[in-house]
């Protein structure tokens, strides 16, 4: 009775297949948005208010 | 098999297993003038002149018919007298150069325990040598070397199993330790790994090693081998294992840690300042052989601001002309060093040491006017070299040695950072190694309070004796 | 529970001291300063959420002493709910991982080996962690134990070396405005402070649970201090520049100049930040790999380890195009998500634990 290939090694397999998709998208286009995006445009209001704390003058950071 | 009433059964089959053994004697004899005996054995391996006179002219000249087992044995003046009934018991005993005597009419056998043989005289080990301290070594008989730790330890307490190994060698091993200070799942470990071992010859104790390490294939030494008995005794006290195989000086301790693999019995014997001193010492230069080249090579090949610069003038002067990179440098130097290593260690005492110092100084001259390698270079690979012979033990030197030379690729592909990456890969391997289920960086990692002070310092005496 | 490792209440402290602070002292001063400019020096102490998070990580653990994170939210909330958090979890700390790995990688190459690419430094670095996660959080716990040491007397001695060089007027005027600047420098310093629910996800393991309480409010502390510190003496030297550099404290061990000869020693710098960075990694790593493998619901993480590495290598290198992206990001939006899934998720949880009845025996 053949074993059942084991959930562990279908996980390793996704995760490595995920790995190996985002490093081509990466390659073709480096600048692939990421999670810094989407958290960028969760929290949007909140990162304008900080800038608009920030001591810089123009209100810019760095 | 069990041996048999008749005389003639019994010698028939010994005659048939040593056939074309022509060191094993059968003699003759008469027991009281008419019960016919034959003993057994190996000359060269027993005292002739006691069988002689203790046995067989008892035996022969004693009083008449009806000896029972008792009988015989009362008639010899031997002190060791044992009964076997088995053939294969009986073959070795005779293995072990005891006299063997076969009655007929009597279904067990009488051995004497009269062996002797030539063996080496009792000597101060050479890679193990102290400047203060016992000069005696072990030697490769078994039984003496029993002797010389039962006169350290005169205890009834300290405890010897032995039992054989090796189908066709049958090597007689023992297992030593301290009832109340070793712990009982350890001596039960040991000797259960012991009895696993499926082996057909064991002529040394590496050849048992490699079975009951915990992991063979790491470079590490997870048993430490040492020939001096005051080191065993030492470890016996502590509730360690030893395991003695006949025929070699070599004896084993389980477990071992890493930190005890970098001690020398003499730092017990000096003070406790210099003790602590010296070990401090030799920690340090444990880190130089490993890490000696592989900093050079990454301070000059990507941290060069980290040299003062008066001494990077010379540096860059003297490396001006070299046409190799300075890993590329490294490696050949570190290898031709190794290579003269292992040469000089097969010569004859008198030349190998002049060989050796003649050979890496006219080799690193003669190679620094070529233009081949840099001064600098040739002193680093001397400084780690001197390192190396700091570590008190040839077995945990190896894989210092052999560790260097991928850190010094990893300097030259990273410099500092790739140092820093192989040491941790090194720690990743040594925190998760076991010997005997003991955490191979014990007492640094887990953190055990009181064995710290023996690793960090040598702790006076006073405070190092848990044991009353 | 998927790890059978158990680590000591000690090693937890040293565990999460260093997963938190070697970041902290690197990044934080130059993030601080454009808020709080020269109150910089205070705003450690103004360690909200801290305070918060340390009672937070008890207090979830005590609802399900033994039971992992994932386990517990699942009991919490309910099958579903419990495994949204986990999945968004672990996603999360995969992304501060590779914020994390980032930053270290920006840092080495940056500083040190300008002409190496990124990919490998990140990637030899993430190579050795998994190795080390792979041996299990006793392995970590042991390196922690082992680099923390030398981690403070690396960051003392560099400190002690450098206060002929200090100005003590680069702190003047003191709290011209009050307290607000400081208050508003140390905003970036939650994100770190708030790193320490982390702890929930290593009390578990602890087998001494009594002095865990009394462990993490020390670990506390002592980040407090290095921060205190480190904040400190940045200022002192760099005074108005300190905002201008992406990592002051390096400037400070550059400055170090011992009788002409011991000069330039910032590589040794690297070489032992390196260290904890290793640590910091690891731990975040380690969290985020098991708390993978339970929302999976696998027997062993081990299996995975590798992958994820890859992934966490990926990461590090997508997440923003160059520093200065990131930097903005970790001053900006990162703030509210680290308090978020930090603090508030967290939170919520415990309240609701708490108002079913849960954790009562």
């Amino acid at each position: 009775m053949r074993k059942r290939v084991s959930r562990e090694r279908i996980a390793a397999a996704v995760l490595t297949l995920a790995g190996v998709a985002l490093a081509a998208a990466l390659t073709y286009n480096p600048r692939l948005p990421g999670p810094t995006e989407l958290v960028d445009t969760l929290f949007r209001p909140v990162t304008i208010f900080i800038e608009h704390i920030s001591a810089k003058e123009g209100g810019h950071l760095s | 098999m069990k041996l048999s009433r008749h005389l003639r059964d019994n010698v028939r089959r010994l005659r048939a297993v040593y056939s074309d053994c022509s060191d094993v004697i059968f003699h003759e004899l008469r027991i009281g003038g008419h019960t016919p005996a034959m003993l057994v054995f190996i000359e060269g391996m027993i005292m002739l002149e006691e069988l002689d006179q203790q046995v067989i002219a008892p035996l022969r000249d004693g009083p008449g018919p009806g000896p029972s087992l008792e009988d015989v044995r009362s008639r010899t003046a031997v002190a060791s007298i044992r009964t076997v009934s088995t053939l294969n018991e009986l073959l070795d005993e005779i293995a072990d150069g005891h006299p063997v005597l076969l009655v007929d009419g009597l279904e067990a056998a009488l051995v004497y325990g009269l062996s002797h043989w030539e063996q080496r005289s009792v000597e101060e080990p050479t890679a193990e040598s102290v400047l203060r301290g016992p000069r005696e070594g072990f030697i490769e008989s078994l039984r003496t070397n029993i002797a010389m730790l039962r006169r350290k330890i005169r205890s009834p307490k300290l405890k010897v199993i032995t039992f054989r190994l090796g189908s066709q060698s049958r090597t007689p091993i023992a297992v030593i330790y301290m009832e109340g200070a070793a712990a009982p799942a350890l001596v039960r470990e040991v000797l259960s790994r012991l009895n696993r071992i499926e082996i057909t010859d064991v002529l040394e104790t590496a050849y048992i090693e490699e079975w009951i390490e915990d992991n063979r294939f790491s470079p590490f030494p997870q048993l430490l081998s040492t020939e001096r008995p005051d080191v065993a005794a030492s470890y016996l006290v502590e509730g360690h294992v030893v395991i003695m195989v006949e025929g070699t000086p070599t004896v084993l301790v389980a477990p071992a840690t890493f930190f005890s693999l970098l001690q020398t019995p003499e730092d017990y014997y000096e003070r406790y300042v210099v003790g602590t001193a010296i070990r401090w010492l030799r920690y340090f230069f444990f880190a130089i052989s490993l890490l000696g080249p592989s900093l050079y090579v990454a301070v000059v090949t990507f941290h060069q601001e980290m040299i003062p610069t008066t001494l990077m003038l010379t540096m860059a002067r003297s490396r001006e002309q070299i046409p190799f990179t300075a890993l590329m440098e490294a490696f050949l130097m570190e290898t031709m060093f190794e290579a003269l290593r292992e040469a000089g260690a097969r010569l004859p005492k008198q030349i190998g040491s002049a060989v050796s110092i003649v050979g890496a100084l006219v080799i690193g001259q003669a190679a620094i006017s070529a233009g081949i390698v840099s001064a600098p270079m040739v002193m680093v690979v001397a400084i780690t070299g001197i390192a190396s012979f700091m570590a008190p033990r040839y077995t945990i030197g190896i894989p210092i040695r052999l560790l260097r030379f991928p850190i010094m690729f990893l300097a030259g592909m990273m410099g500092l950072l790739g140092v820093i990456l192989g040491v941790i890969a090194i720690l990743i391997h040594l925190l998760q190694l076991r010997s005997f289920g003991v955490p191979y960086m014990s007492p640094l990692a887990p953190i055990q309070k009181h064995g710290l002070k023996d690793v960090l310092f040598r702790a006076p005496r006073w405070n190092l004796n848990r044991r009353s | 529970m998927i790890e059978k490792g158990k680590i000591s209440s000690a090693q937890l402290g040293k565990m999460i001291y260093l997963a938190i602070t070697p970041t902290a002292i690197l990044t934080a001063p130059g993030i601080s300063f454009n808020f709080a400019r020269q109150d910089l020096w205070l705003s450690p102490l103004w360690a909200i959420c801290g305070v918060i998070a340390v009672p937070l990580a008890l207090g979830l653990n005590r609802l399900y002493p033994d039971c992992s994170p994932v386990q517990a939210s699942r009991k919490i909330a309910g099958r579903i709910p419990g495994w949204v958090f986990a999945g968004a979890n672990w996603l999360f700390y995969l992304y501060m991982s590779g914020i994390i790995l980032r930053e270290y990688g920006e840092f080495v190459v940056g500083a040190f080996l300008s002409e190496t690419p990124l990919l490998i430094v990140l990637g030899s670095l993430v190579l050795v962690c998994a190795f080390a996660v792979r041996g299990g959080v006793e392995i970590v716990g042991r390196f922690a134990g082992l680099f923390l040491p030398a981690f403070l007397t690396l960051f003392l001695l560099i400190v002690l070396l450098i206060i002929p060089d200090l100005q003590i007027t680069n702190m003047m005027p003191i709290l011209p405005e009050g307290i607000l600047p400081s208050l508003k420098g140390s905003l970036v310093l939650q994100i770190w402070f708030s790193e320490l629910s982390i702890a929930w996800f290593l009390l578990p393991y602890v087998s001494d649970r009594e002095n865990a309480k009394k462990s993490l409010w020390i670990t506390f502390g002592g980040i407090i201090l290095t921060l205190l510190l480190s904040n400190w003496v940045t200022l002192l030297l760099l005074g108005d520049l300190t905002g201008g550099y992406s990592f002051p404290f390096l400037i400070l061990a550059r400055y170090i100049d011992l009788a002409e000869f011991f000069t330039h020693l910032e590589a040794l710098f690297m070489a032992i930040w390196v260290l904890g960075a290793f640590v910091k990694i690891c731990v975040f790593f380690y969290v985020t790999v098991t708390g993978a493998a339970e929302w999976m619901g696998l027997r062993d993480y081990r299996p995975i380890v590798f992958p994820m590495a890859l992934l966490l290598t990926l990461f590090g290198i997508w997440i923003a195009a160059n520093f200065q992206e990131m930097t903005h990001a970790i001053a900006t939006s990162l703030i509210p998500l680290a308090l978020t899934m930090f603090i508030l998720v967290p939170a919520i949880l415990y309240a609701i634990g708490r108002l079913r009845g849960q954790g009562r025996q």
